[in-house]
């Protein structure tokens, strides 16, 4: 009897270690619900500026379409478009030059050269590897190092320097003025020709009519096109040709020769390329015109012009010709991008020329062949409008012959605005949307109200409890359950994935209580606005700013790329965004004559308004407290005339005078000269007019880094408890600002100035002057090598009085400078010289008033008594209530306390992110956005803490320090937001509160979008998506049973027991 | 004597006090107290036989932002710290006189609650810069009403970095302090009274002991065991216990409980039974 007692007491204490273990916090473990559940990938390659069809007639079709932008190339699949294999470039180096199938027979390989042809990389089509790097010259090789170096900044150009060759590619290198012939298989040189030096080359294209010969095109110290033939098999180079006159850029090598437009763009001027004789015709329409870049060209002697008005035109302009003839023509004004020519390797079938022709609804491709006759006519649709792609960037023609002896044309489009597609004869294969690629501004907005769409929810309630709905919830229940208990096959294992996946809400684009559906507004580089829904990624509309936007103004000025993307008014709810406060959006610009405002509809892409005005806007400042009567965000555009002169403007400008007053009281805004390492503070008066008030210099350095804190960022507390009952006061300024100067590799495009703190000479004594930095007479190899005893500078500042509030510097440390600013803290990252590796350093700033510090714990929380009393109450008492938001002003700063800490991180950062949640209240998660892996990793704020102890005591140990350790750990233990994705060229971790304390949403920008619902404290206030209802109702039921059994089971023994 | 010795002590130590130079006690930051403290860079272990040279720099001041005209002199004692470290101290503001129109424009700014502007050319302290631009200042600004309210008393912060170039100015009142609603003063002439000013450098971070190899990560999620044939051994999977023994393990706990409850005190359960008998007994 004894020894069964034991054992159960034994037993029962055995049971309770799994609650122990579960009670006990588990150093570093993973919560299932911090991982990416929610979260999207967009792999994007860049507006494509070179695109590699299999162009000729035949048998063989490449299975890939090979795509290069200026960031990065690709293989897409020719069915699908999807991105079979990518390489992004480093960013040094972004400039392509030119993409050539590496053997003309197979389409299996492809090169590219970059940063001025000076590599050359092949690359397997299929997957991308890596076939073969060649490097066309070395430093050694180099002829005038300041050539070079004057060389690589224009390299940006993208002109065309590698063309296909029987044996190989060749490439023309303009830095040194050479074709180098590389070998197919392995890339090593075949041949090195120099050029003649008569002219400076800087194209080189195979010669349309000789399949042996390649042409380097350039132009002469007099501005007349120049033209050698180099023999592809031994690189010969023959004489060089140059034209009688003067002619324009661009060159368009069509038909024997190269052809451009005179000076006053009325005459086609020709040059012979067998003979080096210059024909110049006058062209058929008068006025002045454009040639179309590569447009037509091809063994025929094709060239497209385009006139003032828009309208294309695809002339004869071969040698035989006395005069141009036009062969075909788009309709007046419509914007059009016109293909190379695509003939026939002898079989019989006709030259064909593409032309992609957009208007306001759709657009189309028509191949013209056989002297201008349209042969086929592609529909591009209407996602390819004018005001939704942008105009008609370039065309890309393919033609394969059919069995049947018919040709079939296929034509891969590009749009301004980015928009990629693939059109056969039957419709658009496929379609790629380029244009956040890469992004520049994202705002996010409340997704529509769901009364919008009153008829769709209507059906959807209905739906909601029909039968079959509740048989598949009962389902899908069932197998979460079966999930849950590791029963599941994996084949349910994945039903129950797509199905939840399909009855979540989350893709559902009405507002939500929670604010976890989000509509992301995001601003390419390229001028479109595409809006995307946070739940899977999808675009809901898009809209070419420039062009819808100048179609709604009055002016006839040309609209360039807007510079900022706000939000003017949020979606509202209730009864406001029925009476017509729907989300607004402002983008503001430059014009070719002065800058434009376009308001849009948020939930539409609509283009509501459009204003014009002089002068350039500088800045968009929008001070988050000011409402106007139509629960609008009113924003204030700094002008900067042409006169030099400031100006502030409102927007929209039919606010009331009082509110424009209150709009403009107390904004300040400060002006950065990077390069020159000048920072200006200025204010705006009451009457909208600019002052300046503060000016900081920072001679022979640059400024690395500027950082702000976000707007209307929610703090939780401004106290600090530690562990031994003190309190520290964070010192929490909406107007810090962050400044690092420095040096940076970066802003060398790879080479080191002379050092900027180090080598000042001393040896005059009083005149103490600053190293040169641009020294002719030092020498590349000095230029070339680290700058030792640099320092990267540090000053906190406060951006309205300009005042600085701390300054430390770092030894041997230059840039990039990366930063985040949260709270009452800076977490900054630079290059460490000395330790060759990248180091990071925070900074807490606590107010440091004797009047603070001598308070206590009790007293704060005495403090806090005023906000539980009733406001009548206070208000008759006249009690501060309002503990929390306390002002300071920025002309009597507090003293403040620093503390800093610094860390080595085994990874180069490119950008820097801080997690937002709705009350501050969770803890910061920074993200780190690791330079070549791609990957975003976030880190706990408690580790970046500057209070992290050598040693731990109990009064740490209470408040949760960790040990100071000199490395901070990342990629390992830390989470990874990117989950493997890899994100090319990260630019910005932008983070937005939801409705929830426990999540907020992180998008990460680059040449790459991912999106990820993030919870930096576990889910505390929600259960999971996929949380079994089912389960806990079935674990409920069985404990119900288990007891009753169990209890009667007991009653029975008792009775036994009374019995015996 | 004990108590004699106590109070020399306390005396010297307040002398002490007493003496520090103001160039280090600013009130903004020399209380700042911070992690980076201890490792600052002593100022006086090299170069404190070197000589010091006499710079002195004008300070120009600004009525509307526009036009300026020189207001003051900034002298400074300079000298070369280490090999191209420059430390400016004993930085000293000498005010011109001023003038019965230069009274008239400050009582306009009192009056329209405007700024007053001052500057000093950037760069190294005392070189005088050929043909220099604004953009070759650094410009700071105090409201003038606050000027007028603490008496045309200043303060005139130098920041400088560490070879000697002047990177920002600070110009404020000597207490700092501002309120917005102090009512605008008249009065006939401005002249300034009392001038304070200090030289600021910025604190040079520790650098890090250099452990920078970091440890290895290790890769918990790709980390696979190799067989004898170096192939990887594919994990044997779990048992039905294995993998819901944490609901298994305190449904066993509650079945046990009830059907074995845990025994009670034997004494005090044999008390109350017999109690309860008593008094089953007494109530029949």
């Amino acid at each position: 009897m004894m020894v069964t007692t034991m054992a159960l007491s034994l037993l029962r204490l055995l049971s309770l270690v799994p609650f122990l273990l579960m009670a006990s916090p588990v150093a570093f473990a993973i919560h299932a619900d911090q991982d990416g559940l929610y979260d999207w990938h967009h792999a994007h390659i860049g507006i494509p500026t070179q695109v590699l069809t299999a162009r000729a007639f035949g048998p063989t079709r490449a299975s890939s379409v090979i795509f290069a932008s200026k960031y990065s190339s690709a293989s897409v699949h020719a069915q699908t478009g999807e991105i079979k294999a990518r390489f992004v470039m480093d960013e040094g180096e972004q400039t392509t030059n030119g993409v050539a199938w590496v053997t003309t027979n197979d389409f299996n390989k492809y090169a590219v050269a970059s940063d001025g042809a000076r590599f050359v990389r092949a690359f397997s089509v299929a997957d991308g590897s890596l076939s073969w790097e060649a490097n066309t010259y070395s430093a050694s090789q180099i002829v005038n190092e300041n050539k070079v170096l004057d060389e690589e900044g224009d390299s940006a150009s993208t002109t065309q320097l590698i063309v296909s060759t029987p044996g190989g590619v060749a490439c023309l290198v303009p830095a040194t003025q050479t074709v180098v012939a590389l070998t197919a298989d392995e890339g090593e040189e075949m041949w090195r020709v120099a050029l003649n030096g008569a002219a400076k080359y800087d194209a080189l294209v195979a010669a349309p009519d000789q399949p042996d010969e390649l042409w380097a095109v350039g132009t002469d110290a007099n501005g007349k096109p120049a033209l050698v033939a180099v023999k592809a098999a031994t690189g010969t180079a023959g004489s060089v040709h140059v034209a009688s006159s003067a002619a324009l850029k661009p060159y368009v090598v069509s038909g024997g020769g190269l052809h451009a437009l005179s000076a006053d763009g009325t005459k086609l001027v020709s040059l012979n390329a067998k003979t080096g004789s210059t024909k110049t015709r006058a062209l058929p329409s008068g006025g002045a015109h454009e040639l179309v870049k590569d447009g037509a060209a091809g063994t025929s002697g094709l060239v497209a012009v385009r006139q003032a008005d828009g309208t294309v035109s695809v002339l004869d302009a071969s040698f035989k010709a006395a005069e141009l003839k036009v062969l075909f023509s788009t309709a007046n004004g419509a914007h059009a991008a016109v293909s190379s020519e695509v003939c026939s390797d002898g079989k019989g079938a006709p030259c064909a020329v593409a032309v992609y022709e957009a208007s306001e609804n759709s657009a189309t491709v028509k191949v013209a062949a056989d002297g201008g006759k349209v042969v086929a006519t592609l529909q591009v649709g209407e996602s390819f409008a004018l005001a939704t792609a942008g105009a008609p960037l370039s065309c890309h023609l393919a033609a394969h012959l059919r069995k049947d002896g018919g040709v079939t044309y296929r034509a891969v489009v590009v749009s301004e605005g980015g928009e990629v597609a693939m059109v056969h004869e039957s419709g658009v294969v496929w379609q790629r949307d380029e244009s956040l690629a890469p992004a520049k501004a994202i705002v996010a907005l409340d997704p529509p109200q769901r009364r919008r769409r009153a008829a769709a929810t209507a059906a959807a309630a209905a739906s909601v409890f029909s039968i079959d709905n509740i048989m598949e919830t009962m389902k899908l229940q069932f197998l979460q359950t079966k999930v849950r208990l590791h029963i599941a096959t994996p084949e349910e294992t994945a039903l129950a994935k797509a199905m939840s996946a399909a009855a979540s809400d989350r893709t559902l684009n009405a507002v939500d209580l929670n604010g976890l559906r989000k509509n992301l507004v995001v601003l390419g580089a390229h001028g479109r606005l595409v809006s995307l829904h946070s739940g899977d990624g999808r675009k809901l509309w898009a809209t070419h700013v420039p062009i819808a936007c100048a179609s709604k103004a009055s002016s006839d000025a040309s609209f360039d790329v807007p510079s900022d993307l706000r939000v003017l008014r949020a979606a509202l709810s209730g009864d406001s965004a029925s009476a017509g406060g729907g989300a607004e959006l402002l983008v503001v610009g430059r014009t070719s004559a002065g800058s434009y405002t376009c308001t849009l509809d948020g939930h539409t892409g609509a283009v509501l308004e459009a204003k014009t005005f002089d002068g350039g806007v500088s800045h968009v400042l929008q001070p988050t407290h000011v409402v106007d009567s139509l629960h609008r965000h009113p924003v204030i555009l700094v002008v900067r005339k042409a006169d030099g002169t400031r100006e502030a403007r409102a927007v929209p400008n039919d606010i009331s005078p009082e509110l424009k007053a209150q709009l403009a009281r107390g904004v300040h805004f400060y002006e950065a000269d990077a390069q020159r390492g000048a920072l200006r503070g200025y204010a705006v008066t009451t009457n909208l007019q600019v002052s300046e008030t503060w000016a900081m210099n920072f001679p022979g350095r640059h400024l690395l880094s500027l950082a702000q804190p976000q707007a209307g960022e929610a703090v939780h507390s401004h106290v600090k408890v530690l562990g031994d009952r003190s309190v520290l006061y964070r010192h929490i300024n909406p107007n810090l600002l962050f400044v690092a100067s420095g040096v940076s590799p970066a802003d060398t495009r790879g080479r080191w100035t002379a050092t900027m703190d180090g080598g000042v000479s001393t040896g005059t004594g009083s005149a103490v002057a600053p190293a040169d930095a641009s020294s002719s007479s030092t020498r590349l190899a000095d230029r070339l090598r680290p700058a030792r005893g640099s320092m990267v500078h540090v000053h906190l500042l406060d951006a309205v009085s300009g005042r600085v509030l701390y300054s430390i510097s770092h030894d041997d440390a230059v840039g990039p400078v990366r930063c985040v600013i949260s709270e009452n803290f800076v977490v900054y990252m630079y290059h460490s010289l000395r330790h060759s590796t990248t180091e990071v350093s925070v900074l807490e700033l606590y107010d440091d008033s004797a009047r603070l510090t001598a308070r206590t714990v009790s007293d704060v929380v005495f403090e806090m008594v005023p906000t539980a009393i009733p406001a009548w109450l206070a208000r008759s008492l006249h009690i501060e209530t309002d503990v929390y938001n306390q002002t300071m002003s920025a002309h009597a700063p507090p003293p403040l306390r620093v503390l800093g800490q610094s860390y080595f991180l085994s990874a180069s950062v490119r950008a820097m992110g801080i997690s937002q949640t709705l009350m501050g209240l969770a803890s910061k998660l920074v993200y780190f956005a690791e330079e070549g892996s791609g990957q975003v990793f976030s880190v706990d704020k408690r580790l970046l803490d500057p209070r992290r102890p050598v040693k731990v005591e109990a009064t740490h140990r209470e408040e949760g320090l960790m040990q100071y350790s000199e490395h901070l750990p990342m990629g390992f233990n830390q989470f990874s937001l990117t989950h493997g994705h890899n994100v090319a060229l990260v630019s910005k971790v932008v983070s937005f509160p939801s409705r929830l304390e426990s999540t907020c949403h992180v998008v990460v920008l680059g040449l790459d979008m991912l999106y990820h619902r993030m919870q930096p404290s576990a889910s505390f206030d929600t259960l999971n998506e996929d949380f079994s209802h089912a389960f806990l109702v079935l674990t409920i039921t069985a404990l119900a049973v288990g007891s009753v059994v169990t209890g009667r089971m007991a009653k029975r023994a008792d009775l036994k027991v009374k019995w015996r | 004597m004990p108590r004699l010795l106590v109070l020399l002590l306390l005396a010297l130590s307040a002398l002490g006090a007493y003496a520090q130079d103001f160039s280090e006690a600013d009130n903004s930051q020399a209380s700042a107290v911070d992690a980076f403290d201890e490792f600052e860079v002593d100022t006086d272990a090299s170069g404190a036989s070197a000589a010091f040279t006499e710079v002195s720099v004008p300070m120009q001041h600004s009525f509307d932002g526009k036009k300026w005209e020189e207001a003051a002199t900034l002298t400074a004692q300079k000298q070369r710290e280490g090999i191209s470290g420059v430390r400016v101290s004993r930085l000293r503001v000498r005010r011109n006189a001023g003038n019965a129109q230069s009274s008239k424009a400050f009582q306009a700014l009192v009056d329209n609650d405007a700024m007053y502007r001052v500057r000093v050319p950037s760069g190294v302290l005392g070189e005088v810069k050929e043909g220099a631009s604004a953009d070759d200042y650094v410009v700071a600004f105090v409201k003038a009403r606050c000027l007028a309210h603490a008496g045309m008393s200043e303060h005139v912060t130098l920041h400088m970095d560490s070879v000697g170039r002047v990177v920002a100015l600070a110009y404020r009142t000597p207490s700092g302090q501002c309120a917005p609603d102090l009512a605008p003063l008249k009065q006939d002439t401005w002249s300034f009274a009392r001038a304070t000013a200090n030289v600021q450098y910025a604190r040079v971070a520790p650098g890090l002991k250099g452990m920078h190899v970091a440890p290895d990560r290790p890769d918990s999620e790709t980390s696979t065991t190799l067989g004898p044939d170096g192939q990887p051994v594919a994990k044997k999977p779990k048992t039905f216990f294995q993998r819901n023994w944490m609901f298994i393990m305190p449904a066993m706990f509650i079945i046990m409980n009830i059907i074995n409850p845990p025994p009670q005190q034997q004494q005090g359960g044999g008390q109350r039974k017999a109690a309860a008998g008593g008094a089953a007994k007494k109530s029949s």
